[in-house]
């Protein structure tokens, strides 16, 4: 009996075939990032970043091949066209003998004119497929993404440059989950991406890409942009990037003050007064100075007292700025203050939520600026006379 | 006696504690949320006060009718026929709880890890196991959990630490912001999941400290109710709006996990971890639905029933449900009724016709005495 036991115990391992999911490294090309364009004839080009695993003594170039990541991971990219991403994917498959492997794919790219069709149709292959990660970081381009994918950097692969980019947070970085909270509670705006001019001599694929201006979105089509300045502006009332650069020009003076502000904190406070809708961006900000071209001493206190408001009234121009181009002209809430008030007021909100278009250009915003010079800098080069 | 084996109060609170919060921190997060939307975290509390009022009423049984559970002195309570019914419907109704939660694991599984392996032996390999662990008694399940919880709640502290750099309290606010009436839609969904708590009357007539019994039945409560409240809020705060974007919010907020460029791609560990849990919770439902058929028969003994019960609970759960859909569904309208309806009203019932029968009984014996 035992005898029998083990025999059927044996011949049934034939039937386990067993490690249907098994993937091996050199089975698997790595998307590091993915482009989508939209063609003429309502079909989209799909362009994904490949990292091929493998030593560096197997150099050589292939295709539009780029040394990504020092060097030790080969970079091609590869595009498929298709009605929907899925479609495309699939013909970029046919391409490789690898499986595509998302488990590290970081950027997507998105061609402007896909996005001015809407950009939830796009989001959601990313969202709904688990494989793709919801941390990508997700840009808009009016170029080809083709184009930026397939640029010929050095030390970095085009994705991984925006990846870095993103994350040290000079501009806008918004991943796939920022998209859908936007998309769920106001306006989207999403960084845009542009080409770094080649150099004289150089092919014009021999450049590399970085974040330029905002792309502007109304629900989820984009209807425009903003620039950097506006942009700074955008993440100051979002509460939302690291130190800022801020050059001060003092009343009556012919040089500038140059200001690093270390830390800000950007409040806003909602008020429904009757029909009158009021929103407070309350700032807060302390700087250090780092250069001085003017005749000011900057030692006394008083002279600190006036150039902090002088700084003040610098940041609250440049958020009005913001405000007027965004809000008053484009009508986007990407400022977040339909969340505000929700948060402060939700059962105004519940009834006012249909006719926030019409509510938010309408919105009165109160500016309170606070600006605090902690340092003046560790030494001086001016002489007293 | 079907059972020789004994386990300590501490390791009953662990199964129960561990069979509950497997699958109530996957799917149970997006539901509550479309119903209770930034409140979400606090839709567990009614559910939990349920669940306690549960743990008490099977205490207070177990007390009337020691060593017994719910299917041997439903009949000693309503009468044979009575009795048999409320145990069939009841078993019925676990079974059909069990297929479903074997099917979530399943899908979990092979939705975001292995989507190639065939469903069937994804539920085979860990009803395999299950079955073995039943078959070696409530002894050996006890140490388990003793072994597999604390490495559960580990992996929670994980998530919870890990995701901190990640967290935006503001999503949160407003709270209450539309009243209670969001809250207690919330935990109509979330009552299933607190109310298998009943299962304690499976494993107190095999406890080694009884009197402990009730106190650990409560702290596993209270621990669920804390980790599945910390694991909504945590999504959510992660997540914010997006939290009903996603089917498995938590697993999500994990993927979203990354420290330094260099800690990421947890979802693999936290997996891991999961199964261990998924492991307890399919041995629970097992051993819970084996005894209690042993116990509706008046079999001398359990074991010749566990790997038929895993067979069928494998079989049933590929073709009671359809798809995602279907599940949901059913999931939000049948057992999201039933569930509760059973498990709040069976022991009530049972608690009431058993004090009625005390009380005659004293009086016969008052009369007698006279």
């Amino acid at each position: 009996m035992r005898r029998w036991l083990g025999l059927i115990g044996v011949i049934s391992m034939c039937l386990l075939t067993g490690c249907w999911d098994r993937v091996e490294l050199t089975d698997v090309a790595l998307i590091k990032g993915v482009g989508i364009d939209r063609l003429g004839d309502g079909t989209i080009e799909v362009t994904v970043e490949i990292a091929v695993p493998q030593v560096q003594s197997q150099g050589g170039s292939e295709g539009g091949a780029a040394l990504g990541s020092g060097g030790l991971m080969k970079v091609v990219t590869r595009s498929g066209k298709g009605k929907t991403i899925s479609d495309a994917l699939e013909h970029i498959q046919e391409q490789l003998p690898r499986r595509l492997f998302w488990g590290h794919s970081e950027v997507i790219i998105l061609n402007e004119k896909l996005v001015r069709e809407g950009i939830r149709e796009q989001v959601d292959y990313f969202v709904r497929s688990p494989k793709p990660r919801i941390r990508s970081y997700v840009f808009v381009t009016k170029e080809k993404a083709k184009d930026l994918l397939s640029l010929q950097t050095l030390l970095y692969s085009p994705s991984e440059i925006l990846w870095d980019m993103a994350e040290s947070k000079t501009l806008m970085n918004v991943t796939l989950v920022d998209v859908l909270q936007m998309l769920d509670s106001g306006d989207v705006a999403i960084p845009l991406v542009t080409k770094v001019p080649p150099q004289k001599g150089k092919k014009p694929n021999e450049t590399t890409a970085y974040i330029y201006r905002t792309a502007v979105f109304k629900k989820d089509k984009m209807i425009g942009s903003i620039n950097d300045e506006l942009t700074r502006g955008v993440m100051w009332i979002r509460n939302e990037g690291k130190d800022t650069q801020i050059a001060l020009l003092p009343e009556g003076e012919k040089g500038y003050i140059s200001l690093t502000l270390l830390r800000k904190e950007t409040k806003l406070v909602p008020k429904i007064k009757g029909d009158k809708w009021e929103i407070t961006v309350k700032t807060r900000t302390e700087g250090a100075i780092v250069a001085n071209e003017t005749n000011i001493q900057v030692k006394s206190p008083e002279e600190i007292k006036a150039l902090e408001k002088q700084l003040a009234k610098q940041i609250e121009e440049r958020l009005n700025k913001t405000v007027q181009k965004v809000q008053k002209e484009q009508k986007a809430d990407i400022f977040g203050f339909g969340e505000a008030f929700e948060r402060k007021y939700p059962k105004e909100w519940r009834e006012a939520k249909d006719e926030w278009d019409e509510i938010y250009p309408q919105v009165d915003v109160k500016l309170d600026t606070d600006a605090t010079i902690l340092r003046i800098g560790a030494g001086t080069a001016m002489t007293k006379r | 006696m079907l059972e020789h084996g004994r386990i300590s109060a501490l390791q009953m609170g662990m199964m129960l504690y561990s069979s509950i919060v497997t699958t109530a921190i996957l799917y149970l997060p997006a539901t509550t949320y479309n119903y209770a939307g930034r409140d979400l975290w606090l839709s567990p509390i009614p559910s939990a006060i349920l669940s306690v009022i549960i743990v008490c009423l099977l205490y207070k049984l177990h007390d009337l009718y020691p060593r017994a559970s719910i299917i041997q002195y439903s009949c000693s309570i309503v009468g044979r026929i009575g009795g048999k019914l409320i145990g069939a419907i009841l078993l019925l109704f676990i079974l059909s709880i069990s297929n479903q939660g074997l099917w979530q694991y399943g899908e979990f599984v092979s939705s975001y890890f292995l989507p190639l392996t065939p469903q069937v032996v994804i539920l085979g390999t860990i009803s395999f196991a299950s079955a073995l662990a039943v078959c070696s008694g409530v002894e050996v399940m006890g140490r388990l959990s003793d072994l597999l919880t604390p490495l559960l709640l580990f992996m929670f502290l994980i998530i919870l630490i890990l995701l901190l750099p990640d967290i935006h309290v503001k999503n949160m606010l407003p709270i209450l912001g539309n009243g209670v009436t969001p809250i207690l839609k919330g935990s109509y969904f979330s009552n299933l999941w607190f109310c298998e708590s009943l299962f304690i009357t499976f494993f107190l007539p095999f406890l080694k400290n009884l009197e402990k019994g009730r106190k650990w039945g409560i702290v596993s409560v209270f621990l669920l109710l804390f980790t599945v409240m910390s694991m909504n809020l945590v999504a959510l705060l992660v997540l914010g709006n997006a939290t009903g974007s996603f089917n498995a919010p938590l697993m999500n907020a994990v993927q979203y996990i990354n420290i330094a460029d260099f800690l990421s791609h947890l979802e693999a560990i936290v997996m891991a971890s999961w199964i261990a849990g998924a492991f307890i919770k399919m041995y629970v439902f097992y051993y819970v639905l084996a005894l209690g058929t042993a116990q509706w028969f008046n079999l001398s003994d359990y074991r010749p029933l566990v790997f038929p019960i895993a067979f069928l609970s494998i079989v049933l759960a590929i073709w009671q449900i359809p798809d995602v859909t279907a599940f949901r569904v059913y999931m939000q309208t049948v057992n999201s009724v039933v569930g509760p309806l059973l498990f709040i009203i069976i022991p009530l019932f049972l608690l009431l016709i058993a004090f009625l029968r005390k009380n005659k009984q004293k009086e016969k014996q008052v009369e007698q005495q006279q």
